[in-house]
């Protein structure tokens, strides 16, 4: 048989119908300058629309949504995460309790080492198992083409994981001060816990906004092992700064990296309405 | 009325969609095109998912990144990947995504089982989603997109994966929910498309090369496609377009701008003209 290339030019022109032409000729005339122009007037004369803050955003998605669809489907995460808290709160204390430290230095850093890379614990978990439930179960898109806005959704979700996750690190941090009697204050102790889990999360938001790829979401869990490793190793030197910072200090720093959280989530709520261009 | 002006967006270094201008207006518009012609990026700027590198899209003159949740708010959209939680019941999903909707809580309790009866899944509506079958899940995500009662729906390949008989259901359904809306049903089955679509818009290339009703498409091969025997020799413009069995012999189904020495001219369809177009894809 011939399978020689037919010639279906005649027949592709003529299936490329004349809706097609009609539709260039008249963008021409209205979308190509009128109604642009006239679109452009209304954006100046209105002006954008503020969007509402945090705060508006929270209490009116708590009231629209309620808590049980802010975290639909996700309730499974939110438990595993609190029991492996748990669990890990108390290896640390349990590991604490036993081990004979050979000095005061190496007993400090047996409670800091271990303060520092577990107060963000919970935050990390429920938002990494929420990540990846969504993403394994492809209702992003879905999600997303919703009224409520994505970041809204995902700001409130961050800032109800981030006061759970320090109001369990406080508990933790309060119950190892007292119990164990470390040598530093319970303020300069809670001063780490919160700026742990506080830059851990400003941390968390900076990759997922700006580093792309599959595992950019195992990054900053990552860094914090190694930074925690970093801290144990360099206790010799870094003791004598922990022990002249005063503890209003040391809890106020993480206060500010409280405020500083709070306002990068309000600028999710409020910040621009249009998705960045990814070129063009 | 949704317009794209000059619409264009690349991924890397390919350029999907080139440059694209169309108007939309109400009832069906079947977006067909084979696997990887860039159906799913156009369908994923319409609905705000992605934003175009160039150009703009607009929805009653306004930018619809503008609008923001004005215009998710008249949006309704079944993604290609239709993802659920699959412990939640149908009804369950239904309410949350009213509540995403921003539909009040004693407003969508009624419209869910209203829509779970429309879409044939009364019955079903207490049952955990793992326990549905593809062609029911998919009726869920036909009445998710459905329950804001949307100005714009999208169906990003509604029936792929289903039964026949699951995919003639879910037709049904999509044609009796289209009055007074418009639906964009991006598909690479174009059974689908025969005979509930008003219009066909077919891309190739990332460009619009067909936006007519599949009446005004199949008139234009109108005497181009015939049936001949299986021994018949191409000749110079013809196009092999399929293998028929009829009784016991096969013959061959060709276009042909003009008549064959010899053969049988038959009515042409929908597939003979996405055949036609995209032949020199293969």
């Amino acid at each position: 048989m011939n399978r020689s290339e037919p010639d279906i030019r005649p027949i592709l022109a003529a299936l490329q119908g004349s809706d097609l032409e009609c539709d260039d000729a008249a963008e021409t005339q209205v979308g190509g300058s009128k109604m642009r122009e006239r679109s452009i007037k209304t954006i100046v004369r209105k002006g954008m629309g503020k969007r509402p803050g945090l705060i508006w955003t929270l209490v009116a998605m708590v009231r629209s949504l309620g808590l049980r669809n802010l975290l639909f489907g996700l309730w499974d995460c939110v438990f595993i995460g609190l029991i492996l808290t748990l669990a890990v709160w108390a290896a640390v204390f349990g590991s604490f309790m036993k081990t004979a430290w050979p000095s005061r230095v190496d007993r400090i850093f047996g409670l800091v080492v271990p303060i520092f890379v577990c107060s963000p614990v919970l935050f990390l978990v429920v938002h990494l198992l929420v990540v990846l439930k969504e993403r394994n179960l492809n209702t992003l898109n879905l999600i997303r083409t919703c009224r409520w806005s994505f970041r809204q959704i995902a700001a409130v979700r961050m800032l109800l994981f981030g006061m759970v996750s320090m109001m369990i690190s406080s508990l933790a941090t309060v119950l190892l001060a007292q119990t164990t009697n470390p040598g530093l204050s319970t303020m300069t102790l809670l001063g780490i816990s919160f700026s742990s889990l506080f830059l851990f999360s400003l941390a968390q938001i900076w990759v997922e906004e700006h580093v792309r790829g599959e595992l950019s979401i195992y990054l900053v869990l990552g860094l914090w092992i190694v930074l925690g490793w970093i801290l144990y190793l360099t206790r010799f030197a870094t003791a004598p700064i922990l022990f002249f910072i005063p503890p209003a200090l040391s809890l106020a720093t993480g206060l500010v990296l409280l405020l500083i959280f709070l306002l990068v989530l309000h600028e999710r709520c409020v910040g621009s309405m249009l998705p960045k261009r990814t070129c063009g | 009325m949704l317009h794209l002006y000059h619409v264009s967006k690349s991924f890397r270094d390919k350029r999907v969609i080139d440059d694209l201008s169309l108007s939309i207006g109400t009832g069906v518009h079947g977006l067909l095109a084979p696997n990887g012609a860039g159906k799913t990026t156009l369908i994923q700027m319409i609905a705000t998912l992605i934003r175009p590198d160039s150009g703009d899209i607009t929805w009653n003159g306004q930018d619809i990144m503008v609008m923001d949740e004005d215009y998710r708010g008249l949006l309704g959209y079944l993604p290609q990947k239709f993802g659920y939680y699959p412990d939640y019941s149908a009804e369950d999903f239904l309410m949350y995504i009213a509540a995403l909707q921003g539909i009040g809580h004693k407003r969508a309790k009624p419209l869910a089982k209203h829509l779970l009866e429309i879409v044939g899944l009364k019955n079903h509506g207490k049952q955990k989603m793992k326990t549905l079958s593809g062609g029911m899940i998919q009726r869920v995500g036909l009445a998710q997109a459905m329950i804001n009662d949307p100005e714009l729906m999208i169906l990003d390949e509604p029936t792929a994966g289903l039964d026949p008989r699951e995919r003639v259901r879910l037709r049904n359904l999509v044609h009796a929910l289209s009055h007074d809306r418009i639906v964009i049903l991006s598909t690479h089955i174009v059974s689908d498309l025969e005979t509930i679509a008003d219009h066909v818009i077919m891309l190739k290339d990332g460009r619009i090369c067909c936006n007519q009703s599949p009446r005004q498409i199949t008139r234009r091969l109108e005497g181009k496609i015939f049936l001949v025997p299986a021994d018949y020799r191409l000749g110079e413009g013809q196009l092999l377009l399929e293998e028929e069995l009829d009784g016991d012999a096969t013959r061959l189904r060709i276009y042909s701008p003009a008549p064959p020495s010899q053969g049988q001219g038959v009515p042409a369809n929908l597939e003979d003209a996405f055949l036609v177009i995209y032949r020199d894809g293969e």
